[in-house]
């Protein structure tokens, strides 16, 4: 559950670990690896293009030498990668992938659709009930289910109310409804 | 002993209840992602119009305080530095939380931080006079070397693989190059009309921790089987304090680091908490536990940044010269009641100066017993369930990110970075060289522009930035850093492939 | 622009009609945008010209401040001009030269065309300053050595195309003689700079080299007279013999977007000078060491028109 998560599972999982001790890290395949170092190689190469293709080269020195190490070291990644010496990173499986899609998708339509166009408070009503109920592991059928989750988000969006509306006197975006 | 006689302004009611909500107001607004000390600051200033400037001053002074340590609460309960100070505490504090200790956490973050701040505002107090001119003395070449060794710790800071660390540190380079530059009055990387103000270092910051935390969370499904709640373990205060003690070696660095870098106008506090946290490791005999739950890594982190407060208002309270952003804004504060900072500042408003330094004093020690006071309550919310906390996350982000600039389009970069952020992450990338790279970026590249205008005005570019005793110094160090981070890196290779020999035989 | 269609088609169910809105204008808070960020000098001013508008015979409705920054202005100006309402409840700061110059320079969506001014509350000067242990006493020494020295002379300033950038060009010009400017991010930082040694001379506002008068010495004013208020002694370039005029001088005010209904603006131009003129405002700002200069509407219009002259000259061969 970490952003990293091989830091969070040391080879010699700490005395005080509350958590019985973690499994191994998985590492994700030579593919993946190889997939993921040439998609970064690619953005370094686009960098190096935009900066070398410049009327006035002296404002993209930075970006000119900046590129160059990008490019050097994606290819040593890349490199690496196809070795199979890539041991950092679990990389990302079918099923894993699936798991996240719903909530990746809630954040975009959140944030590219609705935030402006409803109100940035209503929005945030929705996202976080769709969100909350998408993931939440008690049965959907339940009326007790639906009261906690009403309750629970209209809670926190109210105290988000009273923290940066009331508090601090951020203007947010208004859109049609709130 | 001046500041001795005007203790007497702070001590009465009216002061400590203004001291008192200060910090606690502080604690909480650096607890919230998107609002940096310096929002903090530039938030309650309207607040001062209206006491007199003793007290308004008192209140700045104790909230500024307080929102450097409160950053700390949300980066080590959540992994979301409330500031990118807090960067470093977040490394090992978060782990510790998730062990369970995440209330001897916070503790010993409290603890170490009023320690670092009490130590930085004795500087503050008695050297001013010796450190002004010296911080003055710091030119675009001496900041340019500064970030040069800042860019030397980015390969080996929280990354399994240097490859990794460097290719994330280029990523942050680059991202801090996107945007319109005042310096050198071009636009570049504006591939859309939203990148037109830059990439914020907040609202990325909030992206590249936040947004990968919660879709972590999401990872299993509804119905998860492999879902734990954390628990948070009670925390014996003393059993704490005398852990945060016995970290001499954490602390001595956290505050000479932090101090140093405090003083150097335009360093930026917001890499005291990295370098500190970087040295610290280094000088470690259990540098192999960083990052695995250490907590004199949290030690290091945030002695540095609150030994940085006092020094890095010791350019403006003598020169009038803010060395930091939220220096400027208090030189703000201080103007609206018509204080003018200068060399006669002790002389001419010595009561108003002096309880603005004493309330700080005080408020470090406010920051400590109200910290520990919540520490046990705030290290709960990691018993949320992680729906409910993916979700409220979030949110919070949405509205931290929005808040900084009241732009949206900062709150459509913070998203973009952050799940960009998650996918390098399953990759074996982290966040922290990422931001140390948009930190950096600008600092190296405006002080070479600066230099290299200076330098061919004078004997040219490369003895510019290559002579005198401050460059020579500075870059004794960067290569010092980097051939400390060969030698480590030959020898963790060495003891590799020893292990692997056992393990074949 | 379907939020403000919508916004509108709701106002127009609550009120009477448009016209009947001006006449009671404002019926609640109104915004100013600022394109700096929070505790800058136009962030600060602005909070405190503003601070009494809720009084009784001036808005009677307070200014709410919203700070847009990015981009030096641009990022904050952009928003403005391009999706701000035009009922006059959303107002901006202007700082010229700083708005036009970008205007011309860079591909904006704003110009002096498409903004209306409503008044100006303040004004600060660039000066000339170099640090105290300098071997320059006055802008002749200077002028005289970078004669003998051309391109040695360093001068600080805060970023490109901003009040002192221009300030730079035209003294540059008056003295006849080849400088070299060093743009910094931000005043502070520039007239650090000068304090620390690392550039020999530097362009900076009064009012912040005002306050750091003990370690300066302060060479120039590049305005039409003398500041009597923080530096009476210090001579303009006009009177030391340089045709430097006040066309750097950085101005602040209020500004609304056109297409804002005439008899809001009107009556908005009538208010705001009452509003900066109010004694409270006053002592706040001098204690500031903020200059005041409050201009009206139709004195603003005809600055904005000669610096947009101006300007496009001075700017045409960089």
């Amino acid at each position: 559950m970490t952003g990293k998560p091989e830091s969070a599972a040391p080879a010699g999982a700490a005395p005080d670990s509350g958590q019985g001790t973690a499994p191994a890290p998985a590492v994700a395949g030579r593919v993946q690896q190889s997939a993921a170092a040439l998609i970064i190689l690619a953005v370094a190469c686009w960098v190096a293009i935009v900066s070398f293709d410049v009327e006035d080269p002296q404002p993209y020195l930075f970006p000119q030498l900046l590129s160059g190490f990008m490019v050097a070291l994606s290819l040593m990644a890349l490199q690496r990668a196809l070795r199979g010496k890539n041991r950092t990173g679990a990389g990302i499986g079918g099923g894993q992938f699936l798991n996240i899609a719903a909530g990746l998708a809630v954040m975009l339509v959140y944030v590219f659709a609705l935030a402006d166009w409803l109100g940035f408070y209503s929005a945030a009503f929705i996202a976080m009930l769709t969100l909350y109920s998408l993931y939440d592991p008690q049965p959907h059928g339940s009326v007790r289910t639906w009261a906690v989750r009403l309750a629970v988000t209209v809670g926190f969006v109210a105290v988000i109310y009273a923290v940066f509306a009331l508090g601090l006197k951020v203007q947010t975006p208004e859109g049609i409804l709130f | 002993m001046e500041f001795l006689d005007h203790f007497g302004a702070v001590f009465t009611w009216s002061s400590m209840l203004i001291l008192c909500a200060g910090t606690i107001g502080g604690l909480l607004l650096g607890a919230t992602p998107g609002l940096s000390p310096t929002m903090a600051v530039a938030l309650l200033i309207p607040f001062t119009f209206h006491m007199d400037p003793a007290q308004g001053l008192m209140l700045l002074g104790a909230a500024y305080t307080s929102t450097v340590a409160g950053g700390a609460v949300s980066a080590i309960l959540l992994n979301i530095p409330g500031a990118p100070a807090n960067i470093a505490t977040a490394l090992d504090g978060n782990i510790m939380a998730r062990k369970g200790a995440g209330a001897r956490a916070l503790q010993i973050c409290f603890i170490s931080s009023a320690i670092g701040g009490v130590l930085g505002i004795l500087v503050l107090i008695f050297l001013t006079p010796v450190l002004a001119s010296w911080a003055l003395k710091f030119g675009p070449s001496h900041l340019f070397w500064v970030a040069i060794l800042g860019v030397t710790i980015i390969g080996t800071l929280d990354s399994k693989s240097v490859v990794k660390g460097l290719l994330a540190g280029c990523i942050g380079l680059w991202i801090a190059m996107i945007g319109s530059d005042s310096i050198q009055g071009v636009e570049r990387f504006i591939f859309t009309e939203e990148l037109e103000g830059g990439v914020h270092i907040i609202a990325a910051l909030i992206g590249l921790f936040a947004i990968p935390q919660v879709i972590e969370m999401l990872e299993g499904g509804r119905k998860d089987p492999r879902r734990t709640v954390f628990e948070v373990r009670r925390a014996n205060i003393w059993r704490s304090a005398l852990e945060t003690v016995s970290k001499v070696r954490a602390l001595v660095i956290g505050g000479v680091v932090g101090t140093v870098i405090g003083l150097i106008p335009g360093a930026g506090g917001q890499i005291a908490g990295l370098v500190a946290y970087d040295q610290s490791r280094r000088f470690s005999r259990n540098s192999a536990k960083y990052g695995t739950g250490e907590s004199e890594g949290v030690v290091a982190a945030e002695s540095a940044n609150n030994a940085m407060v006092g020094p890095s208002l010791v350019p403006l309270l003598t020169l009038s010269v803010p060395g930091s952003p939220t220096a400027a804004v208090l030189l703000g504060g201080l103007l609206i009641h018509g204080i003018f900072p200068g060399p006669d500042l002790f002389q001419k408003h010595a009561a108003v100066a002096f309880s603005f330094i004493n309330s700080m004093l005080i408020g470090q020690i406010l920051m400590l017993i109200f910290g520990l006071a919540i520490a046990g309550l705030a290290a709960k919310v990691i018993e949320v369930k992680p729906p409910i906390l993916a979700s409220a996350i979030l949110v919070l982000a949405v509205f931290g990110s929005y808040s900084v600039q009241n732009s949206m389009a900062d709150v459509a970069i913070m998203l973009v970075l952050g799940i960009g952020m998650y996918f390098l992450a399953r990759y074996g990338f982290s966040p922290a060289p990422l931001v140390l790279g948009i930190i950096l970026g600008p600092i190296a590249e405006h002080n070479y522009v600066q230099g290299r205008i200076i330098g061919e005005a004078q004997d040219g570019i490369a003895p510019y930035f290559l002579t005198g005793w401050l460059n020579i110094l500075l870059i004794a160090l960067v290569v010092l850093s980097l051939v400390y981070s060969i030698v480590s890196e030959i020898r963790v290779k060495r003891q590799e492939r020893a292990a692997a020999a056992e393990a074949a035989s | 622009m379907k939020k403000i269609a919508i916004a509108a088609a709701a106002l127009a169910v609550a009120l009477p009609a448009g016209h009947a809105a001006a006449a009671d204008y404002p019926t609640k808070p109104v915004s100013l945008t600022i394109a700096y960020s929070p505790g800058g000098a136009t962030d600060f001013q602005a909070r405190i010209v503003t601070m009494v508008a809720a009084n009784k015979g001036l808005l009677g409705q307070p200014i709410v401040i919203l700070n847009r920054p990015g981009a030096g202005g641009k990022v904050g100006w952009n928003h403005f001009a391009s999706k701000a309402s035009t009922d006059g409840y959303q107002m901006a700061a202007y700082n010229v030269p700083h708005f036009i110059a970008q205007s011309i320079k860079f591909k904006t969506k704003y110009n002096i065309d498409n903004l209306e001014p409503i008044a100006n509350w303040g004004a600060d000067p660039a000066v000339l300053v170099v640090n105290k242990n300098s071997k320059f006493n006055s802008v002749k020494d200077l002028a005289a050595w970078a004669k003998d020295n051309p391109g040695k002379v360093t001068v600080s300033g805060a970023g490109l195309f901003v009040g002192h950038h221009i300030a730079y060009l035209q003294i540059e010009k008056a003295l006849g003689v080849k400088l070299r400017y060093v743009p910094h991010k931000g005043g502070a930082p520039a007239l650090k700079s000068v304090l620390g040694g690392q550039v020999m001379a530097g362009v900076n506002n009064l009012s912040d080299s005002y306050r750091s008068r003990s370690s300066l010495k302060i060479l120039g004013i590049a305005d039409l007279q003398r500041d009597k208020q923080f530096l009476p002694d210090v001579p303009t370039f006009k009177e030391q013999g340089y045709d430097v005029d006040d066309s750097s001088v950085n101005f602040r005010g209020i500004m609304v977007r056109k297409g804002t209904p005439q008899a809001v603006i009107d009556k908005l131009a009538a208010i705001m000078p009452k509003m900066f003129a109010n004694a409270r405002v006053a002592k706040q700002m001098r204690n500031g060491g903020s200059p005041i200069r409050i201009m009206d509407r139709a004195a603003v219009q005809k600055m904005w028109k000669e610096r947009q002259k101006f300007l496009t000259g001075l700017l045409k061969d960089l």
